[in-house]
């Protein structure tokens, strides 16, 4: 067996155990706000690591571990790196943020943070329905208890925790009710076994059943509607911080799942999955972009803004081609630095006045560099060009139309256009943020206190979101190498 | 030009101060910040000069001053610049309505920091669409041009504005989302996979476009940049936006904005798909028909004197749009010399009703009345304009109009005839409009006691308008050279379109 291939996920483990007994040495009412620095340079120096590695010769057979367990290929990789990139984000927006809400909890939190990336760097890269399924759990339990961190300071961040883990729950039973079909099915847990089985397997009932309880599973994972439920509550009520990193994080694990057991494994049957999640991708279209016109939350706003952003990625998986994987990549970076960077300023805007949609007039006036972040981020999440979610955008529709027109599947090139039309719809919502920091006035013009972790946060994300826009170029060849 | 990209200078220069002035200059100081941006677009200004200076007319037809340089190759992204004589005539008139808007925006003091940052921005991006040839690359800077109006006539509007300003950026939008879908099918239709406008075109030529994939994607881009070019039933945005917005925006928007729309149906969706062009063109003149008629009585129902100027935009755009629909060179030329008259007049009206609007806080006709014995200069320039609208000759409008009612009536069919017919009578209807402008706002005894305190012109706000005046009085009374760049440039268009089976 060789462990070697694991050395990320080790070091993560490292961390994650540096930050637990730095936590329980530490006096009691002591200040824990230097564990969310610890966390930050942690996760900044295993990114810097896995970035310099050369990817893994994934032809033929991808290194393994503990039996096919864990496989450390590419993709796993370029999940990992999404991951670390998102982690660090996070840690650094957290350092501040807590102080600010008075969460006692820091060092619990702080190792919950990384036993969590943890948990989806191995869910991104595990081999077999066993260890995929205990690494989602891991992920789970640790999103719930980060959500309801806030315990004893916000009943709705109890309340948020408790939904989130009964819908959670419902969902791992449907997924789990699904391997355990596929299990009685084929006989084998291991993905590569399945994709072995399935080339020659029939259409069953049976098998029609596991791959739609499969797929609803992983629907609640990535939020599309009807299984988008949780997403609003849960957004709103946890700390912005763990906001932003489940609407990041969270997703990309989702569609690493599908990726990996969807599209890898059952390639055979991308007949019966992709219709499946294409009725499902034109509900979150209309159901998600609608309701978001209604919203005065920022943080509902964005929920019902990341649930159609989930909706877009699809067209990259539905197309099932690897220019729609490297599409569906690209965006999901893109999405990451957005989404940090767009919940990173209405964690420093909401510190006083709360998350509500009016709390953002005058910004323009108050901290026009925030706000001007804001609107870089806005226009990312809404395709607007220079910005990254332009190109990206681009990118996922280039594969579906190439899917559409070249080998004729009309319903994605007519669900394509779907998209693009409401695509405009978000526009609406995504102007409304942005009127309210440029048009209307505010009352309070103090500018807002903008710390230094804040700060570092905040240029990352904003240089990616450009650079991704403007020349992608570099990013897309890494993508390639990956994925040839 | 000796391998400087010119091209690039032109566009990235207003938007690169505009950049600068955001970031660096601090906001209390107007005074630099109005230098700063007109120093942008007088050097734009320059640099134009120094093209037309440098351009090769002889071959007017071919891109010239090219620069390439792959962004994203496996998706056919390319940065790819270039100037032909439309371009040119183009970029000339994006130039002069930019320095002009900049004057007449000398007044702005609230928050002049963004708005001469936005407008920078827009104007650049304009610059940069009008020379793109790579239509990812073309299609990424219309959005750029278009989206800062948003925030131009929200902050800086009056009336409904954020009303309008929200109905404007999403009708613009929701055009260009259709835009995204027939590029990319124009990507994948062609072998090998381009973005290349000439390159497509060649591909086009060369039949690689079936009739039904044209017949279908056709009439998707054409709308799609039909809506930024006021088509009807499209045009709802453009009076509400152009009423709202401040000055120098209405003079942007009208003046060059509307002419993207125009320039983009001439050069992707006629260029690009000629067999889908022929199929469509009776449509298409039916509705520039309603555009021409329906913008006319419109302008002449209306007493506010941005909405009258909005509706003849409207107007005279279906003029552009009938031009183009003849597909044939007569009517082709007239388009895109109607594109720069209309261009450089509506731009000189919006001035002009600025500059009253600033005097009298009204721009509602009834209200107004005499002005011409207070402000004999802006009175002046309000009748040169007006008679420019309703194409009197020496004018500039004159030539290009002439060519599309020639263009149109001149064409095999008798459809054109009678369209060119009924079109024709839209100039009484302008005339109309035209001339109770003129005499309910400037002639007659003064309404209001209080006119008799207003002061002419100024001579910050005298240079745009003699500069516009100007041009069009050059172009009016020797139209000669700027008709050879067009037809020149007009021909690969004409030998794409004429080349079809009949």
């Amino acid at each position: 067996m060789n462990l070697q291939v694991m050395l990320p996920e080790f070091a993560v483990l490292s961390l994650g155990l540096l930050v637990f007994f730095a936590d329980l040495a530490a006096p009691e009412g002591a200040s824990r706000r230097y564990l969310g620095w610890v966390c930050a340079l942690g996760f900044a120096a295993i990114l810097a690591a896995v970035l310099a590695q050369p990817f893994p010769q994934d032809l033929p057979i991808p290194p393994t571990a503990f039996g096919g367990l864990f496989i450390a290929d590419s993709l796993g990789r370029v999940f990992t790196v999404l991951f670390l990139a998102a982690a660090l984000l996070a840690s650094l927006a957290s350092v501040d943020a807590l102080e600010a809400r008075g969460v006692r909890w820091q060092g619990e939190y702080y190792f919950l943070l990384v036993m969590v990336t943890l948990a989806m760097m191995c869910l991104a890269s595990s081999g077999d329905l066993l260890s995929l399924y205990v690494a989602l759990e891991l992920n789970s339990l640790g999103f719930y208890a980060l959500v309801s961190v806030l315990k004893g300071r916000s009943l709705v961040s109890s309340e948020a925790g408790i939904k989130y883990l009964i819908l959670g729950a419902i969902a791992s039973a449907l997924l789990l009710y699904g391997f355990s079909i596929l299990y009685g099915l084929s006989g084998t847990l291991s993905l590569q076994g399945l994709a072995a089985w399935a080339q020659g397997a029939e259409h069953t009932p049976a098998m029609l059943l596991a791959l739609a309880l499969v797929t609803a599973g992983l629907a609640f994972k990535v939020s599309l509607v009807p299984f988008h439920m949780w997403a609003p509550d849960v957004y709103q009520a946890a700390p912005t911080p763990v906001t932003a990193y489940l609407s990041v994080a969270s997703k990309a694990a989702g569609l690493a799942l599908l990726v990996r057991v969807l599209d890898s494994t059952f390639r055979d049957f991308a007949g019966v999955w992709d219709k499946l999640l294409m009725v499902l991708m034109a509900l979150t279209f209309v159901w998600a972009n609608v309701v978001a016109l209604k919203q005065k939350d920022l943080k509902r706003l964005m929920a019902y803004s990341s649930v159609a952003q989930a909706g877009y990625l699809m067209i990259g998986i539905v197309a099932g081609t690897s220019l729609g994987l490297q599409a569906v990549l690209f965006y999901a970076l893109v999405y990451l630095f957005t989404n940090m960077a767009a919940f990173q300023v209405i964690q420093l805007v909401s510190v006083k006045g709360g998350p509500e949609l009016s709390g953002l007039k005058g910004l323009a006036r108050r901290s026009p560099g925030l706000a001007l972040i804001l609107l870089t981020a806005v226009l990312s999440l809404a395709g607007i060009p220079p910005f990254g979610g332009f190109f990206g955008k681009y990118f996922l529709f280039a594969a579906g139309v190439q899917e559409g027109l070249l080998d004729g599947r009309g319903w994605l090139l007519a669900l394509v256009g779907f998209a693009v039309v409401m695509s405009i719809v978000s526009l609406f919502y995504y102007l409304v943020v942005i009127k309210q920091m440029y048009i209307e006035p505010g009352e309070d013009n103090a500018p807002v206190e903008t710390p230094v972790a804040a700060r570092l946060a905040l240029g990352i994300c904003t240089v990616m979101i450009l650079v991704t826009g403007i020349y992608p170029s570099p990013i897309l060849s890494w993508l390639k190498q990956a994925l040839p | 030009m000796n391998g400087f990209p010119i091209l690039s200078a032109i566009w990235l220069l207003p938007f690169v101060m505009g950049l600068a002035i955001m970031a660096f200059v601090p906001d209390k100081d107007s005074k630099a910040i109005r230098w700063l941006a007109l120093a942008a677009s007088g050097c734009s200004l320059l640099l134009t000069a120094l093209l037309l200076f440098h351009f090769d007319y002889a071959n007017a037809g071919q891109l010239q001053f090219v620069e390439r340089f792959p962004l994203v190759p496996e998706l056919g992204v390319e940065y790819h610049l270039g100037a032909d004589g439309i371009s040119l005539l183009m970029v000339v008139l994006n130039a002069i309505i930019l320095f002009t808007g900049v004057l007449a925006s000398w007044g702005v003091k609230d928050r002049s920091k963004e708005f001469f940052t936005l407008l920078l921005l827009l104007g650049g991006g304009v610059f940069g669409v009008f020379t793109s040839f790579n239509l990812y690359v073309f299609f990424a800077l219309y959005e750029v041009a278009v989206l800062p109006m948003y925030l131009l006539i929200g902050i800086w509007g009056t009336g409904p504005k954020e009303y309008s300003a929200m109905k404007l950026t999403l009708m613009l939008m929701g055009g260009s989302a259709f835009l995204l879908l027939g590029i990319l099918a124009l990507y994948y239709g062609s072998t090998p996979h381009t973005l290349d406008i000439f390159e497509l075109n060649r591909a086009a030529q060369a039949g690689q476009f079936s009739p039904g994939f044209q017949k279908l994607w056709f009439p998707v881009l054409f709308l799609g940049f039909g809506v930024l070019a006021a088509l009807w039933p499209f045009h709802t945005w453009s009076p509400d936006g152009h009423a709202s917005a401040p000055t120098a925006v209405s003079m942007l928007h009208a003046g060059v904005l509307m002419k993207l729309g125009a320039y983009g149906c001439l050069r992707v969706a006629i260029f690009l798909l000629p067999v889908g062009a022929h199929f469509w063109a009776p449509v298409i003149a039916v509705l520039a028909l309603v555009n021409i008629v329906y913008g006319s009585i419109g302008a002449a129902a209306q007493t506010d004197l941005k909405y009258v100027t909005a509706y003849s935009s409207v107007s005279h755009m279906g003029l552009v749009l009938l031009g183009m629909a003849t597909l044939d060179t007569l009517g082709l030329n007239g388009a895109v010399l109607q594109m720069f008259a209309h261009g450089i007049m509506t731009a000189t009206f919006f001035a002009l009703i600025g500059m009253t609007y600033g005097r009298t806080h009204t721009r509602l006709m009834p209200k107004l009345g005499g002005l011409a014995q207070v402000m004999p200069f802006i009175a002046a320039a309000y009748v040169i304009a007006g008679m420019a609208g309703l194409g009197l000759p020496g004018l500039s409008s004159f030539p290009a109009e002439l060519l599309v009612f020639l263009g149109a009536y001149f064409t095999q069919d008798v459809f054109f005839k009678v369209v060119a017919v009924i079109a024709l009578t839209s100039i009484v209807f302008t005339a109309l409009y035209v001339l109770r402008v003129l005499q309910k706002t400037f002639y007659g005894p003064i309404t209001d006691p209080q006119f008799k305190e207003l002061k002419d012109a100024t001579l910050v706000e005298r240079m745009p308008l003699v500069l516009l005046i100007t041009v069009m009085v050059v172009v009016g009374v020797y139209p000669f050279p700027v008709l050879k760049l067009i037809d020149a440039a007009v021909l690969p268009l004409a030998r794409t379109l004429g080349s079809l089976p009949k």
